[in-house]
């Protein structure tokens, strides 16, 4: 008993000294999440590459997001034009010429290649996800804060991610996804070459324009999704409801 | 409908002058154009119940549709424009009809014409389109202007009718319309004019709705449906409908793989049965007409088929059709199969008169503009059963371009 005791202390005593000098976890998760479009409002412009088997298949859509919600509409290819996916708190509806009204649809649904429609939503992992501290790591060269994150909310596509977040940038730079069972899903490298004035006062925020998605580091398939640079600005609630899809 | 768009017109010209003494935006211009064409063929099960082809069942069809689609868009004001004009050649099965067959028709329509003046938390339209909603494949009971979904015929759109729509955003998650039929534009069947009251709720996993609504001769009418996300992968939903004492509904549910198969389950169950609604005697792309296939089989209507009195006597002397009150759909669609191929497995079946419909359909995604599409369909029933009754196998090909 004496010893459990100890041993306990000990493994707290290390925890605690392995965090310590780092940042609160909410506020790192927090300055990424910005960093993917967690805005009050914001609109651009999404092409999709994705490469399977050795064909390449491609698709733009453009997007319009406010605090989560977001609304996706396809410009090319021409036999895709029109078609809408909404998501709202989290949830997708579809939508597309021809079809009679929106339909609600999973997150799980493939927007293209191994793009999921959940992966053009902007993130909330600071809200939806518990942090656990794993080990510093660093991806070419640069040094990341390493979360495992599980998700507190029921309902979202990641049960579980391995977010690595940049130390010096605050931007989650690679994502492993993994499903309940604990099976890794995928992984995504993530880039940021956008700097955006967001309140017209100065206020720079790095943000998101590229994400390549693999299967596997083994795997050939790939699917990149290019953001072009972000319009800050209002988006009128209206915008992301349901009863507008279509009419 | 002239009328209701001048006035949406007249009105909308008033808010863009108020609203915007700054100067005029841009008008933003978009057309997409749609190009449909297939060929349909239908074989006659052996023991039928139409020997005589009086329904005048098309044994090939030939279909070219073209649908382009308008919008032009200047703040406040939304104008969608939809004309289509299709071009039908079809040979029937032998029967007593022979001067309709191998013949060429064509019909230039609006499937939608409408305005919509909007605001940040509200809009006002006027104009013909159509107005469905819900969750439902098979039938939306809680829908009082029209329950039919369209979503078991791929390709086909859903009849437009008129209508004037007002919604308000009331809050983040409550929403409230008034929508008033005023013409039955492309529908078919029986017609009042109607209003209702549609309350919206929408907030997390659920987004549902009531709908309160009345015609000038008809009692109220009362209706629900409601969605529930209940996990990333799984959607229940559920649907009611009340109409002169007579409960409809349905209860569904959804799931997606991680392997992208969406799987679906629906239950309709309609309290007092009818005899008088062709529920899903429908072909795969094009639809016999619904109405004529109820007067066809409804023993209450039958003058009305053969008003002539020179026309032949009717060689089915008494039809007990079978009531239609309970239905199950299973469904499975599989998208972007090699990212190129959709999959739809489809059936609908009968739980009364134990007869049903399979529906293969493929899509197959050519290049940029061009999707090609191939259906197969296989009714099983006997002679006196919805499915069984009329067809014994569809088969379609054909292609969409778009630009």
């Amino acid at each position: 008993m004496k010893y459990s005791f100890f041993l306990i202390f000990s493994f707290a005593l290390a925890a605690m000294a392995a965090n310590a000098g780092r940042p609160p976890a909410e506020e790192i998760l927090l300055a990424a999440d910005r960093a993917r479009g967690h805005f009050e409002g914001m609109a651009w412009t999404v092409e999709v590459e994705a490469m399977e088997s050795g064909r390449t298949s491609r698709e733009r859509l453009g997007v319009r997001a406010a605090t989560g919600n977001l609304l996706a509409v396809t410009e090319e290819p021409a036999n895709r034009r029109g078609n809408t996916l909404l998501v709202h708190d989290d949830k997708v509806w579809f939508y597309k010429p021809g079809l009679s009204r929106p339909v609600p649809v999973s997150q799980r649904q493939r927007l293209l290649g191994l793009a999921n429609y959940g992966d053009l939503a902007s993130t909330d992992y600071a809200r939806q996800y518990r942090a656990e501290y794993l080990e510093d790591a660093a991806i070419e060269g640069e040094l990341c804060y390493v979360y495992d994150l599980h998700a507190i909310e029921r309902g979202l596509l990641y049960e579980r991610i391995v977010w690595w977040v940049s130390q010096e940038r605050k931007v989650g730079i690679r994502a492993d996804y993994y499903t309940l069972s604990g099976k890794l899903i995928k992984t995504a490298r993530l880039w940021y070459d956008h700097v955006i004035d967001i309140d017209d006062k100065g206020t720079l925020q790095l943000f998101c324009s590229r994400m390549e998605i693999t299967e596997s580091l083994i795997s050939k398939d790939r699917t990149t999704l290019t953001f072009s640079a972000p319009r800050p600005g209002p988006q009128p609630p209206s915008l992301f409801h349901v009863n507008r899809l279509g009419r | 409908m002239n009328k209701i768009i001048l006035a949406c017109l007249g009105l909308s010209a008033g808010i863009v002058a108020a609203a915007e003494p700054s100067g005029p935006e841009p008008i933003q211009l978009t057309m997409t154009y749609r190009h449909l064409m297939f060929v349909q063929r239908t074989w006659l099960p052996s023991e039928r119940l139409d020997v005589e082809n009086r329904l005048g069942l098309d044994r090939d069809i030939w279909v070219s549709e073209s649908r382009p689609d308008l919008q032009i868009f200047r703040a406040p004001i939304d104008i969608q424009m939809h004309p289509r004009w299709n071009i039908l050649y079809r040979e029937q099965h032998p029967g007593l009809d022979t001067a309709s067959t191998g013949k060429t028709e064509h019909e230039v329509y609006f499937q939608t014409l409408r305005m919509q003046v909007r605001g940040d938390r509200w809009f006002v339209s006027g104009g013909r389109q159509a107005l469905v909603w819900g969750p439902a494949f098979l039938y939306a009971p809680s829908n009082p202007f029209d329950p039919y979904t369209a979503r078991l015929e791929p390709k086909a759109e859903p009849d437009a009718a008129d209508y004037l729509l007002g919604e308000v955003l009331l809050t983040d998650r409550w929403s409230s319309s008034l929508i008033l039929n005023t013409g039955r534009g492309r529908r078919t069947g029986t017609f009042s004019e109607k209003a209702a009251i549609k309350l919206d709720y929408m907030d997390g996993p659920l987004h549902g709705a009531v709908i309160l609504a009345k015609a000038s001769d008809e009692k109220w009418q009362a209706g629900a449906f409601s969605t529930a996300h209940l996990s990333e992968a799984v959607i229940g939903y559920a649907e009611i409908g009340t109409k002169d004492n007579d409960v409809t509904a349905l209860l569904g549910a959804s799931y997606t793989t991680w392997q992208r198969w969406m799987l679906t389950a629906e239950y309709l169950h309609q309290g007092a049965g009818t005899r008088d609604n062709a529920f899903f005697g429908a072909l795969p792309l094009r639809n016999q007409d619904s109405s004529t296939m109820a007067r066809f089989i409804s023993q209450d209507h039958f003058p009305e088929t053969f008003p002539s009195p020179d026309a032949p006597t009717p060689s089915i002397p008494s039809l007990e059709w079978p009531i239609r009150k309970n239905y199950l759909l299973l469904q499975a669609i599989y998208p972007q199969w090699h990212r190129t191929f959709d999959v739809l497995l489809q059936y609908v079946h009968n739980l009364d008169d134990h007869s049903g419909r399979a529906l293969i359909y493929g899509e197959w995604e050519s290049g940029q503009n061009l999707r090609l599409f191939s259906t197969l369909s296989a009714y099983h029933g006997d002679q006196m059963t919805e499915f069984g009754s009329l067809i014994a196998y569809a088969m379609a090909t054909g292609l969409m371009l778009s630009f």
